[in-house]
C-alpha cells in the first residue's frame, strides 16, 4: 500500500517507463539466466577456449531496445493487432538486415554476423561490439524519448528524442560502414597445439575438437588404407578451417564443420556421412580440392551417355568405390558433396564402382599406384578405370 | 525471486533521494505484478530451444555457444518487443502482449 500511495502522483510518463522497464527486466533475466546455463554445460563439457564476452554483452541490451521499440509502437498505435504485426516485423526486419541486404547492413542487426566464429581465429579486438551496443542503447532512447514526447510535449523531452537521434545514428554510420566479412579475414589466428594420433596416417584435429579424434581417425584410416605406399597420397590429415583437399607438403586437410554443424535429424546424415564423403572427395581432387564438374550431365544427349562420361566422372567413382569400402556407400546419398549432377553419379559409373571393387587387392593398389596422380589432375576418363 | 529484488533494493531506498526511491517503488511495483513471473518458465524454454537449435550436435565449444545465444535473439527479441496497449485488459496505460500485468481487481 505505501509503494502505491507513493507512486500514484508521478506523472504518466513516469509510469510508463516503470513498466516499460519491469517488462524488459524480465526478459532480460530469462536470456541472462539461459545463457547462464548454456556457459554451465559449455564449461562442464570442454576445456579449450573462454567465451567471447563482448558479443554476450550485445544481447541484454539488444533485448532492451527492442521491448523499448515494442513498447513505443504500443503507445503509439493502440491497436490489438500492434504486438504481433510488430513482433513479426522485427522478427523480418532483423532476419533482412543480416541476409537478405547488402552486407553493410549485417551488423545493424543483433544477431551479429551470418558468419559463425571459429575456433581457429580470435576476432578481439572486436570493433563491432561497442557500436553496436551503443546502437541498441541509441534505438532504445529514442522509443523511449518518443513515448516522453508523446505523453508531455515539453522543450526538454523533444531535446532528448534528438540527442537520442543523434546517439543512435552515429554508430549505425559506424556499422554501416564496418564490412560484414569472414572471421578469418578480420581475426588473428589463435595458436594452438593440436591433438594427434597415429593410425594409417598421422591423425590431428583443434584440440577443441579433441573428443571427435577418434571418431575422425577412424574414417581417415577406412578411407586412406587402400592409399597408403601410393605416390602422391597424403602422409598425414589436419584439421583446417578450409575445404578439403591434399596439400602439396602431403597433408590432407579436413574441416569438421559440415560433420559438427549440418548434423541434423533433418539431413538423415551424420557423422560419418560427412567426414567419408569430405575425405574422398579431397583424395581424389586436385590440388585446389575441386573435382571438375560438367552441367547437363543427365537427360537425353547428356555427357552420361558418353563413354567416356562427363568430366571428372573417374575421380568420383575412385571417391565412391573408397566410400563403398568402408560399407557405408548408399548411391542416393553418398555422392551429394561430390559435384555430380542432381548429387548422383552416372549409372555406368555405378557399375564402375562395383567393378573397382571386384577386382584383387593387388590389381586395385597397382592401378593406384600407377594412375593415381593422373586421377587427381583430372585426366581420366571412365574409360581408363579397369 | 520479488523477496530477493526487496532485499536488494532495500539500501537503495534507505540511501536514496525521494525520486529514485519512488521510481525503484514502481519499478519494483511492476516487476512483482508482471505476468513474466509466470511466463517466465516459459521464456526460459523457448530461449533454451532456440540456442540448443543453433548448437552443433555432439560437441561443446565456446564460440559456437555464445554465437548461438545471440543468435537466439531472432525470436526471442521480437517476443520480447512485442507490446501494446492494453485497454483489453483494463489498464489505462501501455502492457504488453508477452508480460501484461495482471487484470485489475473488478468489483
Amino acid at each position: 500500500m505505501g509503494d502505491l500511495l507513493s507512486t500514484t502522483s508521478r506523472p504518466a510518463v513516469t509510469r510508463d517507463f516503470a513498466l516499460w522497464a519491469a517488462t524488459a527486466a524480465w526478459c532480460v533475466l530469462a536470456y541472462v539466466v539461459a545463457a547462464a546455463c548454456f556457459f554451465l554445460l559449455t564449461r562442464a563439457n570442454t576445456d579449450w577456449g573462454s567465451p567471447e564476452w563482448g558479443s554476450v554483452a550485445v544481447g541484454p541490451v539488444a533485448i532492451v531496445a527492442h521491448s523499448a521499440l515494442g513498447f513505443a509502437a504500443g503507445r503509439h498505435l493502440p491497436s490489438r493487432f500492434t504486438a504481433p504485426l510488430f513482433a513479426i516485423a522485427m522478427y523480418w526486419v532483423q532476419g533482412l538486415a543480416l541476409f537478405g541486404l547488402a552486407s553493410w547492413t549485417g551488423y545493424l542487426s543483433p544477431l551479429g554476423s551470418e558468419i559463425a566464429s571459429t575456433v581457429f581465429y580470435d576476432e578481439s579486438p572486436d570493433t563491432v561490439v561497442l557500436p553496436q551496443i551503443i546502437w541498441f542503447l541509441g534505438l532504445a532512447a529514442v522509443a523511449l524519448s518518443s513515448v516522453a514526447v508523446g505523453r508531455q510535449r515539453t522543450t526538454a523531452s523533444w531535446i532528448t528524442l534528438a540527442v537520442a537521434a543523434v546517439v543512435a545514428v552515429v554508430p549505425a554510420v559506424v556499422l554501416t560502414r564496418t564490412p560484414v566479412e569472414a572471421v578469418n579475414a578480420r581475426g588473428t589466428p589463435v595458436p594452438y597445439e593440436p591433438a594427434c594420433e597415429e593410425g594409417e596416417i598421422l591423425v590431428c584435429v583443434h584440440p577443441a575438437y579433441e573428443m571427435a579424434l577418434p571418431g575422425t581417425m577412424e574414417v581417415v584410416d577406412d578411407l586412406v588404407a587402400p592409399l597408403v605406399d601410393v605416390p602422391g597420397a597424403p602422409s598425414r590429415a589436419e584439421q583446417r578451417p578450409e575445404d578439403p583437399r591434399i596439400r602439396p607438403d602431403g597433408t590432407l586437410v579436413y574441416s569438421l564443420y559440415g560433420a559438427f554443424h549440418l548434423l541434423n535429424a533433418n539431413t538423415g546424415y551424420g557423422f560419418r556421412d560427412y567426414m567419408e564423403q569430405d575425405l574422398a572427395h579431397a583424395l581424389v581432387a586436385g590440388p585446389s580440392g575441386r573435382i571438375p564438374w560438367e552441367a547437363g550431365a543427365y537427360g537425353a544427349g547428356g555427357s552420361c551417355r558418353k563413354p567416356e562420361g562427363p568430366r571428372g566422372e573417374a575421380q568420383r567413382v575412385v571417391a565412391g568405390w573408397l566410400i563403398f569400402r568402408t560399407g557405408n556407400y548408399d548411391s542416393t546419398h553418398s555422392m551429394a558433396f561430390m559435384e555430380a549432377t542432381n548429387g548422383e553419379l552416372c549409372p555406368a559409373s555405378e557399375d564402375a564402382i562395383e567393378r573397382f571393387d571386384a577386382l584383387e587387392a593387388a590389381e586395385w593398389q597397382a592401378w593406384l599406384r600407377k594412375n593415381y596422380a593422373a586421377l587427381r589432375a583430372g585426366e581420366l576418363t571412365l574409360e581408363d578405370l579397369p | 525471486m520479488s523477496v530477493a529484488l526487496r532485499a536488494m533494493l532495500t539500501p537503495v531506498y534507505v540511501l536514496a533521494p525521494r525520486k529514485v526511491r519512488v521510481g525503484l517503488a514502481m519499478f519494483s511495483m511492476e516487476f512483482r505484478r508482471s505476468l513474466c513471473l509466470w511466463l517466465f518458465p516459459v521464456l526460459i524454454l523457448v530461449l533454451a530451444w532456440t540456442v540448443y537449435d543453433g548448437l552443433p550436435i555432439g560437441i561443446w565449444l565456446w564460440t559456437e555457444t555464445v554465437w548461438s545465444i545471440q543468435y537466439s535473439l531472432i525470436f526471442f527479441g521480437p517476443l520480447a518487443g512485442g507490446g501494446r496497449r492494453g485497454r483489453r485488459l483494463g489498464s489505462a496505460d501501455g502492457t504488453w502482449v508477452t508480460c501484461s500485468p495482471p487484470r485489475p481487481v473488478r468489483r
